[in-house]
């Protein structure tokens, strides 16, 4: 009896192995629930920097010694940065080691392949609120239709409505791609086509909220991305009344005379502008401003209006020799001290980090104003005086009061300038400034145009002039020049593929 | 039966005996009164009935020859009587009695009977065998050393003999199994008392897997054991360090244990610790190190593949200690004080400038900076506008020139300021005022008793270290209970419990706001205290010139003040419970439960006061102007308090039966079978509390708004702080540490056969279930299994001719293990332990990697081939191993396009091996085990090891991606070390790096280049590793020294950075003394670029390409000795006097200073830069 009592303590222990260890582990989703899911959207879009356009348009220039890396470019050492600086049409840039720049290529597809598409793969059989289903299966289509916009934007050629078809686009990435397999390019017109289609989809769930939380997709954001979208095949009236559609839902600019002007507080005699982040102009907070400090080039300086608020109270340092020699930029940022190498640009200003925040990718209230505002001008010659008022609109919210001046009313081209000169402010240090030049660039001889730039070089430092101090310095004397251009249909305009792809997928032929 | 045969076989039964005695722990010695057996006998030789007897009562029978009367017929009904019954009636007549010794009964002739001699000339001979304590041995044989004379016997209960009919000039040997055999010349006489010493330990060995006990000589597998005697040699807190050395193979290398190489590249790579037969989670350094009775590590697949999954890299089994002797109540007492060494915080010695030197080097910089560079004038307009007047912090030097370049001082003053700079020490004022001498106290009581139904054992440790810092402290207090009890004579019941109390105060360090504990953290020059006693100011922000608005805290900074205001207290309770129930059903047939519990309860709370650094910059960050008033964004008063709580709770239960018999004596089986279930849980939660107020009990935490404060990016009102750093303070004090939950499930069983004690069968089987979650079905368990055979040849005929080999077991095993990568799924998941967004503060999950259906388990397969032996009567012996670990599966990560939004997968995909050879031989020089002679036994472990990664895909790509350690690439070790080929200085002193077609290329440029530019330059493991121990023992004395040698390895060091300035006030500290050899125009013979005004090289060395520079590859080699021991154990008669049994005194000295090292340059290679201090211990030993 006792010995049966034994083996009856023992009978518990001899259950199912494979039973017992069938849990889920905590820390983990299967991604079989809709709020769970949601989780995925809450994303930060950290990685989401864009310096390759910002080089290439030097809304920024490499934070290097640019002496040195020009030097080293001219001896056959090009990377990278270099050809972006000197727009060397000549080098092969895929044979060059991408590596700084690469984290785009896998940002775009890595939102579309771990935040979209298993949404859209794993919503329709998920648990939970059916409504909250709808909306978020609704945000993965637009996210996934807009991160394919700017791929293709960046590694193809504009979209052209005479080639489109034919030219080479970018892998169009669905629900249910099998991992082990090779991403097929598809051509522009399909690209675009299925960018319609997902917006379609995302449409006709009707379950975009209005008021989306803060960095999540509103139905604002959508209009906006399909305007944006339908402004780069040249369909003029669907893109206006998709911007029209996201103004009525959020028409807000910030209003930067007023707003956000701080009374300065000892030792410093500048007020401080603010341009906080999440702003009602951000349709899609897609990635939070972060420390950095952008060194703007002369011709984006120019198209500020010399009254602009930012520019003048955006805490933007106008006295970049003090950077450059300084104490303070080599303790805080490291790497910004080889700046120190350019001296002729010293018309370069800083600006980024501190109060004036904005997204890289994104897009905003006043991408809509300014469509609306190319509509009307595409539309026809009487359209010019409609087009200057939404222009006016912004400006004056950007100028210092006493400062303001409305621009004049001229010739349809006189508009459009006025319109680029805007918009390239506007939308400073961002790709948006890319995507709109290479569009005007694509097949419209009358508004392509020919960039130019000088640099003149110099080791870094000041010398006294006529050498005493009390006259102020002089920099010391440049040793190089050099003249750049980049012309309309360089291939620069495209960017390489990353080797991260195409070392492993033979269908990413370069489309340049 | 002939008498000769008779007693070999009782010799060998009695060496089965004691092998079994200890195999047995699982059984229980019963009670010959109690336990029956159903026997009956008709006219059955005796010799034929005992061995009935002893094969149906499951004891073993120990008779003397010579008594037993082969011709003795024994008649007996059939009945159930209990086995002394049995007995009796069997030996009715034979003149034999018997008594039980544990699971023994032992047949003797009882004195005075038969005592008459039957050859007039020959003598009786009485006595009694004691061993080195006094206490009596049963069983010990005794008999004549002419083996033609046949008449042994063996000694009764109380160690009594008798031998009759004994020629007067015989010479008697004395044996018992593990102590040496003595010879003894009768001469004449009738009495004599003999007293037998341990001797060898080669055979008597019980091999404790943890499933089971089982005898050394059956053991197939690659099994290694330190006993007590060899643990308590030396003094170490954690039993690991302890076993350095002495298994060979086991390869300790800081916190990191290896056995046999590194066998997987995520997996979990360290050994397994089972304490008393059950795996533990808890910490090795929570082991006491006074109650390990032995360790055992399990090297080979026969020996791990029982535990599964987890015995990959494998197995380390402890066993504490349990009473030794029966009747007695025995306490033990130790206590041991060790002192450190002072730090050596010279700077030279540290391979840094002394303070004149970095005072030198910093005036040469600023006296160019800001009086003879060509832009001097502009360099201080810049100093003025964005150092002086932004309130920025400097260094005094930079301020001096800055002002005699303005004309503001004096050459003279700024000279005398230099002057006044070297003369200080400020490591040498840390010393003095922060560091004391490192004291650890360790108190251990044992008390321990053993009765026949009863054992157990309890015992208290105490260790106290003051951690060397003053405002330090830890103590740490054990309690652990171990009990059997013998409940019936079918059930025994075993149960422990481990307790740990730790609490322990210590100044906070968090390498940022708070570097107090680090002497090294302000430049040489510094001073610690002012002239007049005060406390000097070293801020990183502010320069103290500004005259600050009230709103803001002062920003004095000083680790002394640090020490006090900024701590952090940790509480802990560690407590183990264990318990288990064996069951005997039937003969040789057991079953067993076992069950064990462990909880871990760790608080620690960082308490930065109001007054701390940390609280007053943190304020600072966040006041801000509103309205033209200031404003607080955090509490206005009060510290910061975060308490970080967690707890592990894990369990194991266990279900075994066993079945043990021998068949017709030469066929012997052990079959066990069982299962096992394990759960693991790990979880903590962390809290912030803000304006706390330790006195008052108050905190303002809920005001707190994250958001707000999350967009604060910078303050500009005082010293353009960022304050993304502030922020992490705040949230990284909330939240949790996720919970980590795993299960494990197997069924498992084994089987040795053993014929004729000479040839061992073995072989294993076990499934493994784990949580691997998604884990195709198909695939989650796993089965494992293992076969092993072994010849114990000197068992042999004809290797008795052989007389120098003593013991000869060859052995091999081959089997399979298995291992799992945590975390990795065969489904698409999302991770949501991942904080929350911090710019929304809102929840969210990431999916990190791709499914991939078909993972499924590493594969270990291990093949062993060993030989045991023992020489010239077993003075030498040792062990010889020869492995073969291959995996294949292996995890690794496989590249994905980007074009799949995923860069990489897991996948099965690689394979490696290890392959070696592991020696292990000790030799007795003197073999003295008495006091007055001399002992000197030397014992040295070697190992060498082979790693190869068989097939891979690389993750590196291009030349930067690959240079650095542990990058995996096939062909090579995975602790490979890949390297750039120093290109030389240029004559600008720009330091360059060489591609493969030996084209001079700047770190940027070089680590874009494909991967052929950088060269393979050794592995960081050491392929070889020795440990020699020596133990000298004479007239109480005794001495052990303990050197290791680790070989044929790598590393580096002392990489030559560059400096584009000297370092600033921001982040201040003395500077590398290579400096002093940088390149100048004039000094061009270095390796050292040019560094502040010459460096050409900081912005294109590229992210630290220079650390990987081959230059700096040296060999690792070393040895060292660990330590030296000298004991002095009190004689007897004066311990005798005061009540104890032994005392033992003991100084000890670890890490002496003698070190060899390979590389010329003074490093030492476990440290990557100056020597361990060296500690000395005192110890005391009381047996009472």
């Amino acid at each position: 009896m006792p010995k049966l009592f034994a083996l009856l303590l023992l009978i518990p222990l001899v259950g199912g192995c494979s039973e017992f260890t069938d849990i889920t582990p905590k820390g983990q989703s299967i991604l079989n629930k809709v709020e769970e899911l949601e989780l995925l959207l809450n994303d930060d879009y950290m990685q989401l920097q864009s310096w390759e356009p910002m080089y290439l348009l030097n809304d920024n220039i490499p934070a290097q010694n640019v002496i040195q890396l020009i030097t080293r470019h001219e001896e056959g050492i090009p990377s990278v940065e270099s050809v972006l600086l000197t727009w060397d049409e000549t080098v092969d840039r895929t044979s060059i080691n991408q590596d700084p720049q690469q984290y785009l290529y896998g940002a775009f597809y890595g939102i579309i392949g771990r935040i979209a598409n298993p949404i859209i793969a794993n919503v329709d059989n998920a648990a939970g609120n059916a409504s909250k289903a709808a909306q978020i299966k609704a945000e993965a289509y637009v996210l996934r239709a807009y991160f394919h916009y700017l791929a293709v934007n960046f590694y193809a050629k504009a979209y052209n409505p005479a080639t489109a078809a034919t030219d080479g686009g970018v892998p169009y990435m669905f629900e249910d791609f099998p991992i082990n397999e090779l991403a097929e390019k598809r051509s522009v017109q399909e690209v675009y086509d299925f960018i319609l289609a997902d917006l379609d989809a995302a449409f006709a769930l009707e379950a975009l909220p209005d008021n989306p939380a803060r960095m999540r997709v509103g139905k604002a954001f959508a209009h906006a991305v399909k305007a944006k979208v339908l402004m780069a095949m040249r369909d003029y009236n669907g893109a206006d009344a998709a911007a029209a559609a996201s103004l009525v839902i959020n028409d807000k600019l910030l209003d930067h005379r007023s707003d956000r002007l701080a009374i300065p507080m000892p030792p410093f005699d500048i007020p401080f502008f603010d341009r906080p982040k999440f702003n009602d102009e951000e349709l899609f907070y897609q990635m939070s401003s972060f420390t950095m400090r952008y060194i703007f080039s002369p011709d984006l300086l120019a198209s500020f209006d010399p009254n602009d608020i930012l520019l003048n109270h955006g805490e933007l340092e106008n006295n970049v020799a003090t950077y450059l020699t300084g104490g303070v930029l080599m303790n805080q940022g490291g790497n910004m001290t080889s700046v120190a190498g350019v001296q002729a640009w010293f018309h370069y200003v800083m600006a980024g980090d501190f109060k004036v925040h904005y997204s890289i990718n994104s897009l905003t209230t006043v991408d809509m104003y300014l469509t609306r505002a190319e509509c009307l001008l595409r539309g026809g010659e009487g359209n010019i005086q409609a087009a200057m008022a939404i222009l006016e609109k912004l400006r004056v919210r950007r100028i210092n009061t006493n400062g303001y001046a409305a621009l004049p009313v001229g010739t349809k081209a006189d508009a459009i300038a006025a319109l680029k000169q805007v918009a390239r402010h506007e939308n400073f240090a961002t790709s948006k400034n890319f995507i709109d030049m290479k569009r005007w660039n694509a097949s419209e001889t009358e508004w392509q145009s020919t960039l130019t730039k000088t640099l003149t070089l110099a080791p870094q430092g000041f010398m006294p002039r006529g050498g005493n101090p009390m006259n102020g310095w002089d920099p010391i004397p440049p040793v190089m020049t050099r003249s750049y251009s980049l012309r309309p249909d360089s291939p620069l305009w495209i960017f390489p593929f990353p080797q991260a792809a195409t070392n492993y997928n033979p269908n990413l032929t370069q489309n340049f | 039966m002939h008498r000769k045969l008779l007693f070999k076989r009782c010799y060998h039964t009695l060496i089965a005996l004691f092998i079994w005695m200890g195999a047995a722990h699982a059984q229980v010695d019963e009670n010959i009164h109690i336990k029956t057996v159903t026997l009956g006998f008709q006219q059955e030789k005796l010799f034929n009935a005992l061995l009935t007897l002893e094969e149906a009562s499951g004891f073993q029978l120990v008779f003397p020859g010579e008594p037993v009367k082969a011709a003795h017929l024994v008649e007996l009904p059939r009945e159930e009587r209990t086995v002394a019954a049995t007995l009796q009636l069997i030996l009715r007549g034979t003149g034999l009695s018997f008594k039980q010794t544990g699971n023994t009964i032992v047949l003797f002739l009882e004195t005075g009977k038969n005592a008459a001699p039957v050859n007039p000339q020959n003598v009786t001979v009485r006595g009694t065998v004691r061993d080195e304590h006094g206490e009596p041995l049963p069983g010990a044989v005794v008999m004549p050393k002419d083996e033609t004379k046949i008449n042994g016997t063996i000694t009764d209960v109380d160690g009594n003999f008798l031998l009759p009919d004994v020629a007067a000039n015989e010479v008697l040997l004395f044996s018992f199994l593990g102590y040496e055999t003595r010879e003894i010349a009768i001469e004449g006489r009738t009495s004599i008392n003999v007293t037998l010493l341990p001797g060898a330990q080669l055979l008597e060995e019980v091999v404790v897997t943890g499933y089971q006990s089982i005898a050394r000589g059956k053991v197939t597998g690659a099994v290694s054991t330190v006993n007590s005697e060899a643990l308590q040699e030396r003094y170490t807190t954690n039993i690991i360090s302890n076993l350095e050395g002495r298994i060979a193979g086991l390869v300790t290398n800081g916190d990191n244990i290896t056995i046999r190489g590194t066998g997987s590249l995520h997996a979990v790579n360290n050994p397994l610790i089972v304490v008393d037969g059950m795996p533990i989670e808890g910490a090795l350094s929570d082991l006491n190190p006074y109650d390990v009775e032995s360790v055992t590590v399990l090297k080979d697949a026969a020996a791990t593949a029982m535990y599964g999954s987890r015995a990959s890299a494998g197995i380390i089994v402890v066993t504490t200690r349990k009473p030794q002797v029966a009747g007695r109540i025995s306490v033990d007492v130790q206590a041991n004080f060790s002192i450190d060494q002072k730090r050596n915080l010279d700077y030279a010695d540290n391979f840094l400038m002394t303070p004149a030197q970095q005072v030198d080097a910093e005036s040469d910089y600023y006296k160019y900076r800001y009086i003879t560079e060509g832009t001097a004038v502009n360099n201080r307009v810049s100093f003025r506008d964005n150092t002086l007047n932004k309130n920025q912090p400097f260094s005094p030097i930079q301020y001096a020139y800055y002002r005699l370049g303005e004309n503001m001082t004096s050459e003279a003053e700024v000279n005398t300021l230099l002057g006044e700079l070297r003369q200080n020490n400020y490591a040498k004022e840390y010393g003095e005022h922060i560091l004391r001498n490192h004291l650890v106290q360790q108190y251990n009581v044992a008390v321990r008793s053993m009765t026949d139904k009863y054992q157990s054992s309890l015992v208290f440790n105490y260790k106290h270290d003051n951690s060397g810092y003053i405002n330090e402290g830890d103590n740490r207090f054990t309690i652990f209970y171990k009990g059997e009890y013998k409940m019936a004579k079918w059930l025994k019941l075993n149960f422990g419990v481990n307790s740990i109390l730790q609490n322990s105060h210590y100044s906070s360090y968090d390498g940022w706001l708070n570097k107090a504990k680090d002497p090294f953290s302000e430049f040489a020059y510094a001073r610690l205290l002012n002239e007049d006693g005060g406390h000097a100011n070293n801020s990183r922000f502010g320069n103290g010139l500004l005259t600050i608005d009230p709103a803001f805290r002062p920003s004095h900074y000083n680790a002394l003040q640090e020490m006090a205001y900024d701590q952090t207290r940790y509480d802990r309770q560690s407590s183990r419970y264990n318990g288990g129930l064996l069951f005997y059903l039937a003969e040789g047939l057991t079953a067993q439960g076992q069950f064990i519990y462990e909880s871990e309860r760790n608080t620690s709370s960082r308490f930065s006061e109001a007054e701390s650094y940390l609280m007053r910059m943190m304020r600072n960050a966040y006041t801000v102007q509103k309205d033209g008033s200031w404003d607080y964004m955090i509490p206005e008063t009060g510290g910061r308090l975060v308490n970080d709580n967690r707890m592990g709770d894990y369990w194991t239960t266990r279900g075994q039966v066993n079945y043990s018999r021998v068949f017709a004596q030469r066929h012997a089986l052990d079959l066990l079978a069982g299962m096992e279930f394990r759960e693991t849980r790990y979880k903590g939660t962390r809290g912030l509390l803000m304006g706390y107020d330790e006195q008052l009990q108050t905190q303002n935490t809920a005001n707190l708004d994250m958001v707000s404060l999350r967009a604060w990016h910078s303050n500009p009102y005082l010293y353009d702080m960022n304050t993304v750093s502030f922020f992490g303070l705040l949230e990284s004090g909330m939240g949790l540490h996720p919970e980590e939950w795993h299960r494990f499930a197997s069924g498992y069983g084994n089987l040795t056969y053993t014929y004729d004690k000479k040839y061992n069968l073995f072989g294993s089987f076990r499934k493994d279930y784990a949580d691997v979650y998604g884990l195709n079905s198909k695939y989650r368990g796993k089965p494992l299994w293992s076969v092993g055979a072994s010849w114990v040849a000197s068992d042999e005929a004809f290797m008795k001719e052989v007389s120098r080999v003593d013991y000869l077991k060859v052995r091999t095993s081959y089997g399979i293990t298995g291992n799992i990568v945590p975390g990795v799924n065969s489904i698409m998941v999302a991770d949501t332990k991942i904080p929350v967004n911090t710019w929304t503060q809102q929840p969210r999950a990431r999916i990190d990697r791709p499914a991939n259906p078909y993972l499924t388990w590493e594969k270990t397969a291990t093949t062993n081939i060993g030989l045991d032996f023992g020489l010239l009567q077993a003075r030498l012996r040792g062990a010889l191993d020869f492995y073969y670990k291959k995996a294949d599966d292996v995890y690794a990560l496989k590249t994905l396009e980007p074009t799949t939004g995923f860069s990489e997968m897991w996948m099965n995909m690689a394979s490696l091996y290890n392959k070696g050879v592991e020696l292990d031989l000790t030799y007795d020089w003197f073999t003295g085990r008495d006091r007055n002679r001399l002992y000197w036994s030397t014992n040295m472990t070697m190992a060498y090891n082979h790693n190869e990664i068989t097939h891979i895909e690389s993750l590196a790509k291009t030349a930067g991606e690959l240079a650095g350690d542990y990058q995996y690439m096939k062909g090579y070790p995975t602790s490979a070390m890949w390297s750039y080929r120093y290109g030389g200085l240029t004559d600008e002193g720009q330091r360059m790096f060489l591609d493969h077609e030996n084209t001079a290329l700047t770190g940027n440029q070089i680590s874009g280049k494909d991967i052929e530019a950088v060269i393979f330059s050794g592995q960081r493991d050491p392929k070889i590793t020795m440990g020699l121990s020596n133990t000298l023992r004479y007239r109480g004395f005794s001495l052990a020294v303990m050197a290791v040698y680790y070989g044929n390895y790598y590393m580096r060091s002392l990489q030559e950075g560059t400096l584009s300035s000297p370092p600033g006030a921001y982040n201040p500290g003395p500077m590398a003394s290579y400096l002093l050899d940088a390149w100048t125009p004039e000094h061009t013979d270095t390796t050292v670029p040019g560094i502040f005004q010459n460096d050409r090289s900081s912005n294109t060395d590229g992210s630290g390409a220079y650390n990987y520079l081959d230059i700096y590859v040296q060999q690792a080699d070393f040895i060292k000795i660990r330590n030296i021991v000298l004991g002095y154990d009190l004689p007897q008669s004066w311990t005798a006097r005061s009540g104890m049994q032994q005392a033992n005194l003991r100084f000890q000295i670890d890490n002496p200073a003698a070190v060899w090292t390979r590389n010329k340059l003074g490093v030492d290679p476990e440290t990557g830069g100056i020597r361990r201090p060296s500690t000395f211990i005192l110890g005391l030993t009381l047996n009472l």
